[in-house]
């Protein structure tokens, strides 16, 4: 008992701090199990289980569920059959240009869904698609049935291969560890190198893929954005994650009626299987331990040699290059130039002009958006980083009993939904402009920095987590026999020691928020508008061309920001592998 | 001076409980550099961390320089911070992010022991040059050979002038040579600082080079304290006795009473022993035999047979360098004996293993 009082003293401040962030998810989440039993709005009193009744007896299994399902699945199947073959090839092949690959994967990475969405559209729309009128005047016919709108397997299409890059990095870390060792081992017993491959090297990182499938799964259920552009928002393809969204706000905001408890409902659904899918998601990375090989120092991963089918992986490699990027960007440019969207010809090369550029910020609502998105991004990097640094305190370097129920509570938002958090926030807002009107919520900066840092928590807790673990903890006992109480350490020791690590989230962090517009856009008023909400509702408004100049214009700015980031994390990589390196 | 005593301290470790610590007593008296020797898991890690105040114990009291830093049942509790031990730990501990003289100058400059900013550099640049690093000030510490790491956690541990020093098995990390070194210049600077000394190790060797005194430790407890001559020579169990330095143990029993003082034999699996005890002995009783390798004489086979002389067979023969390890059987019996390189004997070879009186020991 004295023990465990010593080390609460010691560890105040970070217990305060998560403290503070972990009871507001836990708070979150109950509010919204706690709005489908409100009759309306949350100010009123009283208990109703009519919205579970109506939602259930709705489109829910007819449409929404299955709907739901085949996104799902679907965007497993494209995303695994694009990032498998691209992770191997890219980790343990002789390919060329392997590394300048691996980095154009991380730029693609951070392409906002939302903008290739609308490059989709743009490619593949039953009227106004490039390929769809190119293809109809080949045949001769008005317009040719394949759609990626309107379609859930073309929604199902659009998530995978958006969320190809981030699935090739979770693959990337299990096959990078996969110790030549055993395949050698194989090689030696008389296997081919293909039947080593599919017997020995599949089976080994097959934890490490499952957990791949189940995260690629949670991600593609929860996303708002991509369905929303391509049908859901238009009631054709409803999925869970729009259902939330335009019961609260529906398109046609004046006249239609606001569903707060059928939200809260939507929320529960998609709340339950994502955190099954935690939970074998955490099963599926503690048997990925079991698996793991202990590499000595001479490790030195040996790569296979594709000899003849080089090119055939050369091209592989560009086609989901074309697909991942460069075909949705190439016809967002092509569309910012053109007054109206037509097939390249000569006729239509007349036309270009940058005359969706001219007065492009008061399109999107001048300075004030502007600064409105440098202040969620700064702040919620730097709130991230703290928070993030402070939970993983407590988890890594105390031995208080509830330090794994902090790990886990902290991991929470990985499993649910940002609309969710987005939801119980902005009903919370409601409250607190009735009975608290000096803590302004609603429609503020504030509310959206929030729910974005809620959000981003189970990341950075997971990078400082390996930051903190990396520091032996004889680092901090000597300077205490030096005489320095626990915060001099934490400042003059720990954290200089962590820094790479923090930078490295400071600046992922501020790259995400940056490009996220589900959470923003839905928390949205007339006051807090960032970029991503302000290109949003341009398209939404019909204006195509001059969305598609913003869109281009934030690309932009997210590849200078990349740069910047690719630029300071290589070198603070290499300080912490050269740190390393010389004190073992 | 650091008084320990009756320190007891266990750990939970996977829902049973571990008494790392049962009954502690130590008195390490004013610049005196005291050994804790012990195989791994005995717990003189765990005594040397509450020393140093990173462990909170059970039960027991701790003085440093005649203040209680723990003691009271836990009412007297002094933190790590206030209590100005100097340490040395296992890792070294050298902050990456800092120089050598930022290391050194780290405990100046924040924290307690702050002195006045401008006797800082003196105070640096006198200890580093006394721990041979003069000219490494600006180095990063990443950037040094484990050896130099090693001094300037000596250094860092010694710039505040502390009052005791604890030293955490600070030479594992180094190859042999090194360490070998170290150990003779370790001792050397401790004894002109005239220092208190802790020092925890699991190197006989370096217990015995090292040492002014030896405790030899084991499941948490104190087996036996002494000068490193007398411990070697005079083990008083043979666990002691098979920790410290090689041994051969042998079971046996009296096979004649004594009086005291006198010789007696002793039945073993091998024969009979003659050897002289000093306390009485009634015939029958169960003793444990040991004698050191290096007491053990080996003859060619065709020598006289004298007193405690057996025929055997060797069994091996592992020849490193100065000197060549025997392993010899008698009746089946493998006794280990060391011989000078200039004899050879081959596995194969008859000898006559001769082992003096005086080297034999018996614990009952």
């Amino acid at each position: 008992m004295r023990r465990l009082r010593g080390s609460i003293a010691n560890a105040a401040l970070p217990l305060a701090c998560s403290g503070l962030a972990l009871s507001g998810i836990v708070v979150l989440v109950l509010f919204v199990l706690y709005m489908t039993f409100v009759p309306g709005l949350p100010t009123e009193l009283g208990f109703t289980l009519n919205h579970w009744k109506i939602v259930f007896s709705g489109r829910l299994w007819s449409k929404v569920i299955p709907n739901t399902a085949i996104i799902g699945c679907g965007a497993i199947l494209v995303s695994i059959s694009f990032a498998l073959p691209l992770a191997w090839l890219l980790n343990r092949t002789n390919l060329a240009l392997r590394t300048t690959f691996v980095t154009l994967m991380a730029v693609i990475g951070i392409i906002p869904g939302f903008i290739l969405a609308m490059g989709w559209i743009l490619l593949l729309d039953e009227r106004i698609g490039i390929i769809n009128m190119f293809v109809a005047g080949l045949l001769g016919v008005d317009t040719i049935p394949l759609s990626v709108k309107n379609n859930p397997l073309g929604i199902a299409w659009v998530i995978g291969v958006t969320l190809t890059p981030p699935i090739f990095f979770l693959l990337a870390g299990p096959m990078r560890a996969l110790d030549p060792v055993l395949e050698e081992a194989a090689a030696v017993a008389g296997f081919t190198p293909w039947k080593t491959l599919l017997k020995v090297s599949f089976p080994l990182v097959w934890p490490g893929v499952l957990g791949a499938l189940i995260y690629t799964f949670m991600t593609a259920v929860s996303l708002f954005e991509i369905p929303a552009l391509l049908g859901a928002a238009s009631g054709k393809v409803p999925v869970l994650s729009a259902e939330i969204f335009y019961a609260v706000r529906p398109a046609g905001a004046l006249t239609a009626t606001f569903a707060y408890g059928a939200a809260g409902v939507y929320g529960v659904l998609i709340m339950l299987p994502s955190l099954a899918a935690l939970y074998f998601y955490l099963r599926a990375l503690a048997r990925g331990e079991r698996y793991r090989v202990v590499t000595g120092k001479a490790y030195r991963p040996r790569d296979f040699a594709l000899g003849r089918y080089r090119w055939a992986a050369l091209a592989f490699v560009a086609f989901y290059f074309m697909l991942g990027a460069v075909l949705p960007l190439c016809v967002l440019v092509w569309s910012s130039l053109l007054p109206l969207l037509q097939i390249p010809s000569i006729e239509s090369l007349g036309k270009i002009s940058l005359r969706n550029y001219y007065g492009l910020l008061e399109n999107l609502g001048g300075l004030a958006v502007i600064r409105n998105t440098a202040l969620v991004v700064v702040s919620v990097a730097l709130l991230v980083c703290f928070n993030s640094f402070m939970i993983s305190w407590v988890v890594v370097r105390t031995q208080l009993p509830m330090r794994k129920l902090v790990d886990i509570l902290a991991m929470m938002p990985h499993a649910i939904p940002g609309l969710a958090f987005a939801f119980a926030l902005a009903m919370i807002g409601i409250l607190c402009s009735v009975y608290l009107p000096s803590l302004p919520l609603a429609g503020t900066l504030g509310v959206i920095i929030i729910a974005h840092v809620i959000n981003r928590l189970p990341f950075g807790t997971r990078i400082a987590n390996s930051a903190l673990a990396q520091v032996h903890p004889e680092l901090e006992e000597s300077a205490q026999i030096c005489g320095s109480r626990h915060g001099t350490i934490m400042w003059r020791i720990v954290f200089p020691l962590v820094k790479p690590s923090m930078v490295y989230l400071v600046l992922w962090t501020a790259m995400l928020s940056f490009q996220e517009v589900t959470m923003a856009l839905f928390l949205s008023g007339p006051h807090n508008q960032v970029l991503s909400v302000a290109i949003w509702e341009l398209w939404d408004g019909g204006s195509v061309g001059k969305a598609s100049a913003a869109a281009v214009a934030m690309v932009g700015v997210m590849g200078t920001l990349m740069f910047v980031f690719l630029k300071f994390t290589v070198r603070s990589t290499s300080d912490v592998i050269g740190a390393g390196r010389d004190s073992d | 001076m650091i008084q320990i005593s009756n320190l007891r301290k266990c750990y939970w470790s996977q829902g049973a409980r571990v008494q790392a610590v049962d009954g502690v007593d130590i008195e390490v008296r004013t610049g005196e550099i005291f050994m804790l020797l012990g195989p791994s898991g005995c717990g003189k890690t765990t005594t040397l961390r509450c020393v140093a105040g990173l462990e909170t114990p059970d039960e027991g009291e701790i003085q440093l320089a005649e203040q209680v830093v723990f003691g009271s049942g836990g009412e007297i509790t002094v933190p790590v911070y206030q209590r100005g031990v100097g340490m040395v730990f296992q890792s070294y501990a050298i902050w990456p992010h800092l120089s050598v003289f930022e290391n050194v100058a780290y405990p100046l400059v924040h924290g307690r022991f702050r002195i006045d900013k401008s006797a800082v550099k003196d105070r640096v640049h006198r200890v580093l040059s006394l721990v041979g690093l003069e000219g490494f000030a600006d180095r990063p510490a990443p950037l040094l050979s484990g050896g130099q790491q090693q001094r300037v956690a000596l250094a860092r541990a010694l710039a505040y002038e502390p009052k005791v020093l604890l030293l955490d098995e600070p030479l594992s990390n180094l190859d042999a040579k090194l360490r070998a070194e170290m150990r003779v210049e370790l001792r050397r600077l401790i004894k002109t600082l005239n220092l208190t000394s802790l020092y925890v190790t699991h190197d006989q060797d370096e217990a015995l080079v090292l040492g002014d005194r030896i405790a030899v430790m084991g499941s948490g407890k104190i087996l036996q304290v002494g000068a490193p001559r007398e411990v070697y020579a005079r083990p008083c169990s043979e666990i002691v006795a098979d920790f410290l330095g090689a041994a051969n143990l042998l079971e046996g029993a009296i096979s004649a009473p004594s009086a005291g003082g006198d010789t007696v034999s002793l039945q073993t699996a091998m024969g009979t022993l003659i050897c002289e005890l000093p306390k009485a002995v009634v015939a029958g009783e169960k003793v444990t035999v040991m004698f050191r390798p290096e007491d053990v004489r080996l003859h060619a086979a065709t020598a006289l047979a004298g007193e405690n002389s057996f025929g055997g067979v060797v069994d091996q023969a592992l020849f490193l360098g100065g000197r060549v390890q025997c392993q010899v059987l008698v009746d089946n019996i493998k006794i280990r004996g060391e011989t000078a390189n200039s004899q050879v004997y081959e596995p194969g070879d008859g000898v006559m293993v001769e082992i003096p009186r005086a080297a034999i020991h018996v614990f009952f």
